[in-house]
């Protein structure tokens, strides 16, 4: 492509001088829009322009190379962009040029002739094809699905490429070949129907797509995170049935006497009390035959449950963190990030006006955080405080009613069921989890009627503040009912675990229960209320941040109550299984899906986070207390007999060869050269990315500094042009250094409009600048300084329009194509300044390069002998070393 | 869906799926919403083109304050009218869904955000774009102060090279780091 832009691009050039000369004295015409005609001046034939010609053709091929060109003949198409870009240049920005306006002006501002840019495509295109046909099969395929271009043009863009790789074919086509491609073809397909059958297979994939598609995208979060929740359990209770409950039914098939009288079910005793739902069902005896250890079992298999949740936790968060935390910085891109983030499936109306109003207060937020707010008097701060003091008080006096609440009814607890044994205290012990969920349900209403009073200005911040006293009264809830459990449980009862483990379930049932019954009570039937009584409110909000919190208690709860009952996870998952289609139901046909703008990503965040922090770290920090530190129950159990579990462990470790001793050296011997491995690796990472963070910021400077080096010559240029001497840029390769492309203003009807070489009379008032209705060769060349004063009276935008030499390679073509009608696709930057006159003794002062030592990076100006009058006449087609842009 | 899938040739819904991101089922779920669109006088001619008061009345598309900015971005009319095919309609669908890359999505999203189709986001576009997410009614305005704050706001965190306007690299560079865009930014049938 690029030697079919070059020659055409000599072609045109020459064709310039024969160019009928009309505008010969400045005068314009006013029936022509070409661009050309600005920036070309008629000008007589320069024995230094033809001179240059030559080098100004190579420079173009050479700039061919960067794939700048087929912004041109894009424009015309408005779609026929990404021809000629490199392969990797391709895959990074696909079809970023296709941004054309499809209009017919732009084509008339062309320079160009038909025939000329159906060429120019052609070449653009057959240049595209050439790097398709040269990709591999599947990259070829997504490459030319990432096309943004239309699908009738992807269409054929594949037509030609496979047409393109038959001739190849058809020279060494032989039986082999065609079996190949037969197979490949074959198994391709295969994959593809594969891929799709895993994709209906993938659980809830249809109602999580249905989810995506109707609601917003927070709500989605809910949804995966429940699944993830889902998943998680599924896998790790096989791993504890696998290793511990099949083994025991296996070795020993538990016998129960008990009848089942359906109690059981809601309080875990009675028939359950002896089986391999709760600890007391396991024996630790060693399996004779394949000499089983269930003891090293049970409690390798606890460590691996936890590793593994750990593991996953920290993977979910590490990711997350660095998608929505690290990569992107919400102090740079507030803005931006309200404007991105329109959802564009949110379906219904009254929910679309919704959340424009949300984010229109976040748009009013983010300007008052910028905007100085005015000072609070003192007596209104005052006020604020008290009232944030006095919310908080109240709410922490409620959780401490309630955690006292919580001890006094699980003292009593403790007390019937070492006094009494019978239905009615199984019945009883259901009141205790029965007032914990209770709680859980009202305080949080409860806290969220207070914060209405407070006044928070940030919506963030009192979201934060809910989600806080939230966790804190679940966390201090469970941390009262674990002190009970570990402190005076296990003196009272004779097989305490089991004990627990049986609280634990009931715990779960119960807050079950209670998701049930919000959902039906609180949800439907106040949807009900509210739209059939008052019509005028809506229906309750669905509210993804307490759906969520709840979730996480009862993950903890699971995590908590493993030790005491390995298969607890079986209640959670089923638990969550229903507790998905009941949100669904809920979501699609009472609920009000929320629409609180810009805080899905974060909020994912922030619920891993919390589910890592007090939830996965506090169920650890317990467990490690009940293996290391508690006596273990004498009569039930795996660890009969032992003063703490982990005395199992290191018995065990005794009998084999490796001697502890040798072990804990050893493994603080590894330890030691792990973590300083670990910590030189962390320094050396941290040395990197401060490294980096210096030289994007070095980057940066660059960029602005050459955009205004650009707004800066773009003005002189200007301002010489209305002067009428002629500037050439000359394109010249400077191997390593990208120069900026420059853009000059186009040739715009109206306040911008096309000046083609209009000087003095012709000109408006605000227009006419230094220099310019007296084109004086001689006049001193404007300093630096008089950047800002928009020497052609051209608003400031549209003359510092400049491209950075970062974004150049990826900006858009209507960018690209509008740049420099008269200076395309400058690389290097050489100016030759042409005059009608003749050249003046004084014309080197002229360019201010020569005459006023310019800025050391800023390019040279050199004067320019005039060039044959009939040279500039202005003309579609001419110079296509100078292409004319489309205007912006 | 047998009676659509069978007005689909198998080829062409081959080609369909290599040159979109979307998968089988979806197209012919396309096709056939689309062909519900269609009129029956239009339905015999070669080209079906269904007009874009006809598109915008999809449940998906109806409320949409972008709607017919999207429907002028994806229409392949010579006439501008913002018409569209059914290939133009997959070409929609296969920008807005779930498979589509960042870089298709941000390139589309620019081009329905660039109000004046002249290629880079300036203060008109902005502007417009503000009105459209604010719902521009009585009270959901930006006064004028507040607009030339946010607007200033804005191209100062993205216009990279200070010329005043938003080009599609710099967008670009934007959107890579909003990390709801890409999930927000679809459309499911």
């Amino acid at each position: 492509m690029s030697r079919g832009w070059s020659t055409h691009r000599r072609g045109s050039m020459e064709e310039m001088p024969n160019r009928p000369g009309q505008n010969d004295g400045g005068q314009s015409n006013a029936s022509s829009t070409s661009v050309e005609e600005i920036y070309l001046p008629p000008q007589p034939v320069s024995s230094r322009w033809q001179q240059s010609k030559a080098s100004v053709s190579s420079a173009a091929s050479l700039d061919l190379t960067r794939r700048y060109t087929l912004d041109m003949s894009t424009t015309r198409l408005g779609e026929q962009p990404g021809e000629g870009r490199t392969i990797s240049e391709y895959k990074q920005h696909a079809r970023r040029s296709c941004l054309l306006p499809r209009s017919c002006a732009v084509l008339c501002n062309l320079g160009l002739s038909e025939p000329e840019i159906e060429t120019e495509i052609e070449n653009d295109t057959a240049e595209l094809v050439w790097d398709l046909v040269r990709m591999p099969r599947g990259m070829r395929a997504q490459a030319i699905r990432s096309l943004a271009v239309s699908f009738e043009e992807k269409r054929n863009i594949r037509l030609r490429v496979l047409e393109a790789r038959l001739p190849k074919d058809s020279v060494k086509r032989t039986c082999c070949t065609d079996c190949c491609e037969q197979v490949s073809l074959s198994f391709h397909r295969f994959w593809m129907d594969v891929t799709a059958c895993r994709g209906h297979l993938a659980l809830w994939h249809g109602a999580l797509k249905e989810i995506g598609g109707r609601f917003r995208t927070a709500v989605l979060t809910y949804f995966r995170f429940l699944k993830w929740l889902l998943m998680l359990n599924v896998g790790l209770l096989l791993l504890n049935l696998s290793f511990i409950t099949v083994p025991e039914i296996v070795h020993m098939p538990n016998t129960i006497n008990t009848t089942f009288k359906g109690l059981e079910l809601l309080t875990g005793t009675g028939y359950f009390d002896q089986s391999v739902m709760f600890y007391g069902g396991y024996s630790g005896e060693v399996i004779k035959r394949g000499s089983y250890h269930m003891q090293l079992a049970y409690l390798f298999t606890m460590f691996a449950y936890m590793m593994l949740c750990g593991i996953s936790i920290v993977y979910r968060l590490g990711n997350s963190v660095w998608r929505n935390v690290i990569a992107h910085s919400p102090t740079t891109f507030g803005a931006w990030r309200l404007l991105c983030s329109w959802d564009f499936s949110i379906l219904n109306e009254k929910a679309i006006q919704s959340f424009q109003k949300k984010l229109f207060v976040q748009i009013k937020e983010s300007l008052s955080d910028c905007t100085e707010r005015p000072e609070p008097t003192p007596s209104d701060r005052l006020k604020r405080i008290c009232l944030r003091v006095a919310v908080w008080l109240l709410y922490v006096g409620l959780a401490f009613v309630s955690c006292t609440g919580v001890y006094v009814l699980s003292t009593y607890n403790l007390q019937v069921a070492v006094h009494a044994r019978g239905l009615k205290s199984e019945a009883f012990f259901l009141l205790l989890p029965m007032l914990v969920s209770f709680i859980n349900l009202v305080v949080p209403l409860l806290c969220a009627l207070f914060s209405r009073i407070e006044q928070y200005h940030n919506l963030r911040v009192q979201m934060y503040a809910a989600l806080v006293r939230d966790v804190l009264l679940k966390m201090s809830m469970l941390g009262v009912l674990c002190y009970y459990w570990l402190t005076d449980v296990p003196s009272a009862i004779p097989c305490w675990e089991s004990f627990v483990g049986q609280d634990v379930y009931r715990m779960a049932i119960a807050d079950f229960l209670f998701s049930v019954l919000r959902c039906v009570f609180g949800e439907y039937l106040c949807s009900l209320i509210r739209t059939k009584c008052f019509k005028s409110l809506r229906p309750p909000e669905f509210d993804i941040t307490r759906n969520v919190l709840d979730l996480i208690h009862a993950q903890t709860l699971v995590w908590i109550g493993l030790y005491f009952s390995p298969l607890l996870p079986i209640v959670q998952i089923v638990k969550l299984f229903i507790l998905f289609y009941m949100k669904k139901v809920s979501i699609s046909l009472i609920c009000w899906p929320s629409t609180r703008p810009g805080h899905a990503a974060e909020m994912k965040t922030a619920f891993v986070a919390l589910l890592f922090f007090p939830s996965y770290i506090s169920s650890l920090l317990i467990m490690g207390y009940i293996v290391w530190r508690l006596k273990p129950s004498a009569h039930c159990g795996p660890f009969q007999g032992l003063d703490v579990p982990m005395d199992g462990v290191s018995s065990w470790l005794e009998s084999t060869v490796i001697s502890p001793h040798k072990l804990v050296i050893q493994g603080k011997l590894l330890l030691l050269l792990l973590s300083s491995i670990i910590l030189i690796i962390l320094c050396f990472l941290w040395q990197v990315v401060q490294d980096r963070k210096c030289v994007i910021s070095a980057l940066r400077e660059q960029i602005v500094s050459e955009g205004k080096d650009k707004a800066f010559l773009l003005d002189k240029l200007c301002g010489m042009q209305a002067g009428r001497p002629q500037v050439r840029f000359l394109d010249e390769e400077v191997p390593g250094v990208r120069k900026p492309a420059y853009k000059l203003p186009q040739s715009t009807p109206g306040p911008r409009g096309p000046r083609k070489g209009r000087v003095g009379p012709t000109r408006s008032a605000p227009e006419l600048t230094r220099g310019a209705s007296q084109p004086t060769p001689a006049d001193p060349p404007p300093h630096r300084s008089d950047q800002a004063v928009r020497a052609d009276g051209r608003s400031p935008v549209s003359a510092s329009r400049a491209e950075s030499p970062r974004t150049s390679a990826a900006r858009s073509p209507r960018t690209s194509m509008a740049g420099s009608p008269g200076v395309p696709r400058c690389s290097r930057v050489e100016c030759w300044v042409e005059d009608e006159k003749p050249a003046p003794p004084s014309a080197p002062q002229l360019a201010w390069a020569s005459a006023h030592s310019p800025p050391p990076r800023f390019p040279r100006l050199e004067p320019i002998t005039p060039r044959g009058a009939g040279a500039t006449a202005p003309k579609p087609g001419a110079a296509p070393g100078r292409k004319p842009r489309p205007k912006l | 869906m047998g009676a659509t899938a069978s007005q689909l040739p198998k080829d062409l819904l081959s080609e369909y799926q290599e040159l979109t991101f979307l998968t089988k089922q979806e197209i012919l779920l396309a096709h056939k919403r689309f062909t519900e669109l269609v009129t029956r006088e239009g339905r015999t001619s070669a080209v079906t083109r269904v007009p874009m008061e006809k598109i915008l009345t999809l449940p998906e598309l109806k409320s949409n304050p972008f709607r017919k900015r999207i429907c002028h971005v994806f229409s392949t009319s010579e006439l501008k009218d913002g018409s569209l095919t059914f290939e133009d309609f997959l070409d929609l669908l296969s920008a807005f869904s779930d498979s589509a890359t960042l870089e298709i999505k941000s390139h589309y999203a620019f081009r329905i955000f660039d109000f004046d189709d002249d290629g880079t986001l300036d203060q008109g576009d902005l502007e417009k774009l503000v009105n459209c997410l604010t719902g521009d009614t009585e009270d959901t305005r930006l006064t004028t102060e507040e607009m030339r704050q946010l607007i200033s706001n804005i191209l100062e965190e993205s216009d990279i090279d200070k010329d005043g306007t938003v080009n599609l690299s710099e967008f670009q560079h934007v959107i890579s780091r909003s990390p709801d865009f890409v999930s927000s930014f679809k459309i499911v049938l």
